[in-house]
């Protein structure tokens, strides 16, 4: 429980448990694996967010840093999440990097059109995708400054 | 002839009329002129003659009064008379004598004798002296004067001492104490040759002919008083009678003044001036002959006469010449005229020798065969002599029309006759078909009969073949399987064949006359479209109407009208053709349920498409969201289990992950290319103009990371720009050029060409490499998808690079082909566009 009370870093939304590992992976080798609340679906990404449900004693101001966040999710579909996130004054700063398998350039317009701040596709090649996630979260981790 | 005769005649005497009309007019104004000229000139004349006469009627009665004056100086004269009565009483007293010869001397120059008488009219002094006795008729009037108491003058007597003429004064002397008792006279006498004959004769201007006479009247006649010019012994013997009133010096005598014309005492023909002379019983003649007065008149006649003359030759001369011109003429044209009758003469001659009719010119009152054509000679067959000089009747081949001479005077009657059934009988036997023509003209002064003999025989089988062709086109045009008919300028029907009576279930008769509408299902429309067509609107070529039968039933036809205009270019007439299209209709009408039909169903088989359209999308786009996260595990965790165990694993088992993670690297690779070989269907195409060198240009160098380092030697032509899309084109030129690197990488060095060239009007735009190339035998196969030539190991690939170009060269319309041979490289070729597809 001690967890919930620290500073979550990295909101990971991802429903395959096969990627959840690889991204951890890729994070833990990018020394960024400390503060990391994983939400398996849609619905438990948005309770999170939003400090619903299991979360309900967290305050939404103290938010993730970054979201990672699939598209294709169970119950409520990545679109949708993001749609939320970015349409809530309390939450649209947050910066979400949608990390996919799709390489639909509809998937891709869509989100942009939505307020997504990265869209990267997963490498079939596990170097190249722990490359991109090691590059993001050093981005948007270290080096972007939110406004306060 | 007889016309230009009579013009001729009548020219000749327009001439003569002219010339008379210039000659009377020179005439006329010749003696117009010579006329006014002599008036000018008698008026000359008159004037001078009359200032002549009146000078010297003046100057005679100054002569007479002058001589009265000096009667007068004795008369009353105291002294005279005193000295009278001293010598008369006493004749010896010498000294009153010789005072009174003093006085009378005075005057002697004047007179050539100079009296006293005594009161019985003795002389009793005379100057010169001599005491001759006075004339009786001086003697006669002494006791008048005495009485009178009066000077006078004592007229032109002759003496009968001497025989000569004289005159005188006589002037009474009284006694100068008693006025009544008469003393006696002086008489002073004078000779008038010495002393009035000169002064009477002078004349003031030079002249052959004029003189002055002077003539007193006594009783009946006219006494000449002086001598004259021509003729001597005239003065006082010269007596002509008053009444001769040519006369001048009758007239003068009779108290006449003024000028005159008459004959003088010689005969002549003279121009006169009378005077009378004031207080004396003589008249003055101022006379010069006619001859000499007028002889300036006459010789102005004479020129006035030579003018006209030669006025009136000039003009004879001119009518003449003109008139001659005018014959010349005349005479040329008349000789052309000739000319021109020759030349008629011959072509008409020439006309009825040509003539492909038989002529026969009869005399129209005899019967008589004049002329006779050679075409009628060769008709018939018989010879010319057999015609000519005889009777028409007495031919024989004319029986038929002119039998006999009474026929003939019909004819004669009728002028103009026409047979074309009746055939001559040639000479042969043969009958032939003519039409005979004969009528009646004037030749010159003859009546003539020309009869036109023509031939129909030819004719008469044309016209029963055109009969024969009529009957054809009828038959044709009423068994026509289309309908005919043609419209009037009304619009009705004035022929209709058969075929359309058959269509409309009419007869003729129930038709023609009529309406073309009463035929149409919609007649108001009809009427309207067919009054346009004939006020000049255009028909459509070819249109359909609607046509109701007798019965009442309809039917469809296509009609084609065709215009007929008149001169003045307005529709005269409407031809039109009609065609029964009810079995193409029904056909229409088939086609179009079928065509329907085939529309719904292109329209289901497009949505059954359309559905699985979308279908293929869901799956590409579930293939490429979860088909490669199994990948990335495959290839995520075999990466793990290297990383975390690969120290413990054997060298066999480590390299065996590493083939996991290929085959599944590979496969999403493959998985890639699939989906993009799927899209390029699906993509619309956006093309436009596509600078392709810098498009070459911009590939090569993304695809530098490929060489690997390799040298290769790189030939890029200058290419021209294409029509295309950029993004797919751009992928053509990827594939192809990542297929000459890839396939050069085992060459030392490496050559790939980059080009184009013009084939057919097309750009041809090429890649040739020299690497590894393929046996033709397998071109075929070359763009197929999965499709490889090469294994491997050798080339790795997956098969579907050639197949996107061929599918985005398709997609532009154009064609892409190979050439090679093993080992020896190989060439791809492709076109963008302007081709159909392969």
């Amino acid at each position: 429980m001690s967890e919930t009370n620290n500073i979550i870093e990295i909101l990971l939304v991802e429903d395959n448990p096969q990627d959840l590992k690889l991204t951890q992976r890729a994070l833990k080798k990018a020394n960024l694996a400390n503060h990391i609340q994983v939400a398996r679906d849609g619905e438990e990404a948005l309770q999170f967010i939003f400090c619903e449900g299991p979360h309900a004693g967290r305050k939404v101001e103290n938010g993730p840093k970054v979201i990672l966040l699939d598209l294709k999710l169970p119950k409520v579909d990545g679109k949708e999440v993001l749609e939320r996130i970015k349409s809530d004054p309390r939450t649209k700063m947050i910066p979400v990097v949608v990390l996919t398998s799709s390489k639909e350039q509809s998937d891709l317009v869509e989100s942009y059109k939505l307020g997504v701040n990265s869209y990267i596709v997963k490498p079939v090649n596990f170097e190249g995708f722990a490359a991109a996630v090691q590059e993001l979260g050093m981005y948007w981790l270290l080096l972007n400054q939110p406004p306060k | 002839m007889k016309t230009s005769e009579a013009s001729r005649s009548r020219a000749k005497f327009a001439f003569l009329l002219v010339f008379i009309l210039l000659a009377a007019g020179i005439v006329i104004t010749g003696w117009l002129y010579y006329r006014n000229y002599e008036k000018q000139f008698r008026i000359g004349i008159e004037r001078q003659l009359s200032a002549i006469a009146d000078l010297k009627a003046g100057d005679l009665a100054q002569y007479r009064k002058e001589r009265l004056e000096d009667g007068s100086t004795f008369f009353q004269n105291a002294p005279i008379a005193a000295l009278v009565r001293r010598f008369l009483e006493r004749p010896e007293d010498a000294d009153a004598q010789r005072q009174l010869q003093t006085w009378l001397g005075k005057y002697q120059p004047r007179y050539d004798q100079l009296l006293l008488l005594d009161a019985q009219g003795v002389t009793r002094l005379s100057l010169p002296a001599g005491l001759p006795a006075v004339s009786a008729s001086v003697a006669r009037d002494v006791s008048d004067v005495l009485r009178s108491g009066q000077v006078r003058f004592e007229d032109f007597y002759r003496s009968e001492q001497d025989q000569r003429v004289h005159l005188g004064v006589l002037a009474p002397i009284f006694d100068e104490q008693d006025a009544h008792q008469p003393l006696g006279l002086i008489f002073l006498r004078i000779d008038p040759d010495t002393y009035l004959d000169p002064f009477i004769k002078r004349w003031p201007a030079a002249s052959l002919t004029a003189e002055t006479l002077l003539v007193r009247r006594e009783g009946n006649e006219a006494v000449f008083l002086n001598e004259l010019r021509f003729q001597t012994n005239t003065a006082l013997n010269l007596r002509r009678p008053l009444d001769r009133v040519t006369l001048p010096a009758a007239q003068a005598a009779s108290g006449h003044e003024g000028f005159m014309e008459g004959v003088d005492y010689q005969g002549k023909l003279v121009v006169a001036a009378l005077r009378g002379i004031p207080d004396s019983p003589w008249s003055l003649v101022a006379r010069m002959d006619a001859a000499e007065a007028f002889a300036p008149m006459t010789e102005q006649l004479w020129q006035v006469a030579v003018m006209t003359g030669a006025l009136l030759f000039g003009a004879a001369a001119f009518t003449g010449l003109v008139w001659r011109q005018q014959r010349v003429r005349f005479y040329q044209e008349r000789g052309k005229t000739t000319e021109a009758l020759r030349v008629s003469e011959v072509r008409y001659r020439r006309l009825f020798e040509a003539a492909r009719d038989g002529i026969l010119i009869l005399d129209n009152e005899t019967g008589m065969v004049m002329d006779v054509n050679p075409f009628l000679i060769e008709l018939l067959g018989y010879s010319r002599e057999a015609f000519l000089g005889k009777k028409v009747w007495e031919l024989g081949f004319f029986k038929d029309i002119v039998a006999n001479q009474a026929n003939f005077v019909e004819l004669q009657k009728k002028e103009y006759i026409r047979y074309e059934d009746k055939p001559l009988e040639t000479s042969d036997g043969r009958r032939i078909e003519v039409e005979f023509v004969s009528n009646v003209y004037q030749c010159g002064d003859k009546r003539v009969t020309q009869c036109n003999i023509r031939d129909t025989t030819e004719r008469n089988r044309a016209e029963a073949a055109l009969r024969k062709s009529r009957e054809e086109f009828k038959e044709l045009f009423d068994s026509a399987p289309i309908g005919y008919h043609e419209l009037d300028a009304q619009g009705r029907l004035t022929r209709v064949n058969q075929t359309e009576l058959e269509m409309l279930g009419y007869q003729a008769g129930e038709l023609l006359g009529q309406f073309v509408w009463i035929i149409s299902a919609d007649p108001e429309a009809s009427r309207q479209a067919v009054l346009g067509k004939l006020n000049g609107a255009p028909p459509p070529e070819k249109f359909e109407r609607t046509l109701r039968r007798k019965d009442g039933s309809t039917f469809p036809v296509q009609v084609r009208d065709q215009l007929v205009k008149g001169e003045d270019g307005a529709v005269i007439r409407i031809r039109t053709v009609l065609q029964d299209i009810t079995e193409r209709k029904l056909a229409e009408e088939k086609i179009n349920q079928l065509n329907a039909e085939l529309e719904q169903r292109v329209t289901e088989r497009t949505a059954q498409l359309e559905a699985a359209n979308k279908e293929l999308e869901a799956f590409s786009y579930s293939v490429s969201h979860d088909l490669r996260a199994p990948l990335r595990a495959v290839d995520g965790f075999s990466q793990m289990v290297l990383e975390d165990y690969g120290p413990l694993l054997p060298e066999g088992c480590r390299q065996d992950l590493q083939t996991i993670r290929n085959s599944a690297q590979k496969m999403g690779k493959l998985i890639d290319d699939l989906l993009m070989f799927s899209r390029l269907n699906q993509l619309p195409l956006s093309k436009q103009s596509v600078d392709a060198g810098k498009l070459v240009r911009g590939v090569l160098e993304e695809l530098n990371s490929q060489r690997n380092g390799r040298r290769i030697d790189l030939r890029v032509a200058d290419l021209p720009p294409c029509q295309a899309d950029p993004a797919l084109l751009k992928q053509v030129w990827v594939n192809l050029l990542s297929n000459a690197l890839k396939y050069t990488g085992k060459r030392e060095s490496a050559l790939v060409e980059i080009g184009c060239a013009m084939e057919k009007g097309r750009n041809v735009y090429f890649v040739r490499d020299n690497g590894a190339g393929f046996d033709m035998k397998y071109a075929h196969k070359l763009f197929g998808v999965f499709q490889r030539l090469h294994r491997a190991e050798d080339y790795e690939g997956t098969g579907v690079g050639l197949a996107i170009v061929q599918r985005v060269v398709h997609r532009h319309g154009g064609r892409v082909w190979a050439e090679s041979a093993v080992d020896r490289g190989a060439t791809f070729y492709f076109t963008l566009g302007g081709e159909t597809k392969l």
